[in-house]
């Protein structure tokens, strides 16, 4: 028992050690930054360019960018084989895709002819990554929500994914931590877990903070240039869901649960 | 992590699994449902053969707050501030009444737009009536409508002796709404409660028809509850808003709360078909017969029940809300009768001595009355 314990810590020691030239499909949770010139783009996850050595660009444009305008910059710290640390600074406005949801997830306020406000929300996150064929990682991001003038739209309490789109902007803040594994099952196959907690500000009324999400998923290497990501997510978080139950005195009561939801994950990638 | 997140939700319509589905589309006839009570039980002084009975329908706690639908204002959501308020007011003139039985209507327990209060249990904590029977008739866990949100709407039937028995009566839908809209729209049902009254069983029975269907829906709901309490055999109380005038009213279009931008829309109100209830006053026994209910305009104003508009606001003619037309009932079983002189509608403070002003805690007023069993 003693003998594989240590074997396996040699082995992701090994793993840990190895070049980043030497690895044949590079994993995209990895905190590192792209190589200067280099050029990432995504369906669904963000444009990423690569500035300069320790430099990297990241916004995702097209039909995300008219609804948010977003833009962060990454900045390498270690960018060593056995550790990579990174921290973010990022800055976007999610008030056009407010605007957009107003009549749906929003009223549309017909009568008094308010709106969702302006926001501007400043977003800092650090990231460090360890291995190269098992790549462990560890994110943390804090985004606030800075009002400026009137804003009428209020916590939407929809949807965990909407939710946390919005979160800074409508309920004050969102605070994330994501511990990743990602490791490569084949050349041209990743297989990635992920554990997220967040937390938001406070709901009128309340409800609880806390967001979980877990995810599964596979990165396909298709060719050279080309990553098709598929899998699934699950987030367990407080949508005031509410259960009819028998309390211990034999009356019933309505409890407060928490909601559970999958959803499939889907991207496809283009890296140069 | 922004767009990666939204990406999750594009698929969410396409194929969110959960334990909670998007909205509850009640697939069953009839459905035995939870009798809520009280935390602490008060003695129950009931006058021997007599039920003091109560309907009202209470829009969900927003007493005079102009919602989007009626076009005279936009709110989607009360604060919870606003949401205690109106409630803590609505439940001073059921104190006020002090009925043994009580039947609401659009009652919330765990929506949205009455910031999640779960009216059932606070209407038992701040008020006499020991036991209550809700009929959900709207469950949607988020309606991407103006954000509306969760939806948990319905019906409920007070008692202050025991409720032995609860169940729901599915009603017919409307076929006049696209699938999506129907989908998480509501879906009206018959609430019929047995209330022990003391070695006996009655049968109460709460409703609510539908308001702005083209397709004759309301006609059918309104036979289903008449067949449905043509058949009970116990003694039995109906009380609710049938969204329709009684036979002989005289008023029947041009109601000057209706807001001119509502023409041509989802919510304008359709013409009434006050025939439909003519079965009710021939083989039912109403809290206002047809002959009190007089036979002009005047005489029928003081049985008027629903204004869209409180006395804040003006409307179409200029004129402060005020009760315009008659859409709630009280009826019983053929052979039972009403004490004469306490059938009511509480329009206004002083009715029947209360201090409350029910003009501005509902587009409604309550309806009371004391059922003589047989």
């Amino acid at each position: 028992m003693r003998r594989a314990t240590f074997a396996a810590l040699l082995g992701l020691l090994a793993v840990g050690t190895a070049r980043a030239q030497d690895e044949p499909f590079p994993a995209t949770s990895d905190a590192g930054i792209r190589p200067r010139g280099s050029l990432q783009v995504g369906l669904f996850s963000p444009i990423r360019v690569g500035l300069d050595r320790l430099v990297e660009l990241e916004t995702q444009l097209g039909w995300w960018a008219m609804l948010s305008p977003n833009v962060a910059l990454r900045l390498a710290h270690l960018d060593g084989d056995r550790l990579r640390l990174t921290s973010s600074i990022g800055l976007s406005t999610p008030t056009p895709a407010l605007r957009l949801l107003e009549g749906y997830l929003l009223p549309s306020w017909d009568k008094s002819e308010r709106d969702a406000g302006w926001f501007v929300v400043p977003e800092i996150g650090l990231a460090a990554s360890t291995g190269r064929r098992l790549v462990l990682t560890l994110r943390s991001a804090v985004a606030v929500g800075l009002g400026i003038g009137e804003n009428a739209a209020r916590p939407l309490d929809t949807y965990a994914p909407v939710e946390l789109v919005f979160a800074p902007a409508l309920s004050g803040f969102r605070v994330s931590t994501t511990a990743v594994g990602d490791y490569r099952v084949l050349r041209w196959l990743r297989l990635r877990l992920e554990l997220s907690l967040h937390a938001v500000g406070e709901g009128d009324p309340p409800r609880s903070p806390w967001i979980v999400q877990g995810s599964l998923a596979a990165d396909l290497a298709l060719g050279r240039s080309w990553r098709l990501s598929l899998g699934v997510t699950w987030y367990n978080h407080d949508q005031h869901a509410q259960e009819v139950v028998r309390g211990p005195d034999g009356r019933w009561e309505r409890q407060d649960v928490r909601s559970n939801d999958v959803y499939p994950m889907f991207d496809v990638a283009w890296i140069r | 992590m922004l767009p990666r997140a939204l990406a999750h939700a594009m698929c969410l319509l396409l194929l969110a699994t959960g334990c909670e589905p998007l909205a509850d589309d009640f697939d069953f006839e009839r459905q035995e449902v939870a009798v809520f009570r009280r935390s602490t039980l008060v003695p129950a002084q009931t006058a021997a053969g007599q039920l003091r009975v109560m309907a009202w329908n209470v829009k969900y706690g927003a007493a005079r707050i102009d919602f989007w639908f009626d076009y005279w204002g936009d709110r989607v959501q009360l604060t919870p501030a606003e949401a205690r308020q109106n409630l803590a007011a609505l439940c001073a003139l059921i104190r006020e009444v002090d009925p043994d039985i009580l039947m609401t209507e659009e009652i919330e327990v765990n929506s949205r737009r009455s910031a999640y209060i779960d009216m059932v249990q606070e209407i038992l904590e701040q008020t006499s009536l020991n036991y209550g029977a809700y009929f959900q008739t709207w469950n949607s866990r988020y309606i991407p409508s103006e954000g509306l949100g969760r939806m948990d709407l319905g019906n409920a039937i007070f008692s202050k002796r025991p409720i032995t028995f609860a169940e729901r009566i599915r009603q017919p839908d409307r076929t006049d709404i696209d699938g999506l809209t129907a989908t998480f729209y509501l879906h009206r049902m018959i609430g019929r409660a047995l209330v022990d009254v003391g070695g006996e069983e009655i049968a109460a029975y709460v409703v609510h028809t539908e308001a702005y269907d083209k397709d004759g829906t309301k006609g059918r709901q309104v036979r289903q509850i008449h067949d449905e309490a043509g058949a009970e055999t116990r003694p039995w109380v109906l009380g609710g808003d049938l969204n329709e005038l009684p036979p002989t009213a005289v008023k029947r279009e041009h109601f000057p709360d209706e807001h001119p931008d509502a023409l041509g829309t989802e919510f304008e109100q359709p013409p009434y078909t006050p025939e439909l209830l003519q079965p009710y006053y021939k083989d039912f026994v109403p809290w206002i017969t047809l002959a009190t209910y007089g036979a002009t305009e005047a005489e029928q104003r003081r049985y008027y029940t629903h204004s869209v508009l409180g006395p804040g606001s003006l409307d179409t003619e200029g004129q402060p809300g005020f009760w315009n037309r008659t859409l709630d009932y009280l009826f019983a079983s053929a052979g039972s009768s009403w004490a004469a002189g306490a059938s009511d509608v509480l329009q206004t403070r002083g009715r029947q001595g209360i201090q409350s002003e029910p003009l501005l805690l509902s587009d409604h007023a309550p309806v009371v009355g004391t059922w003589v069993l047989p």
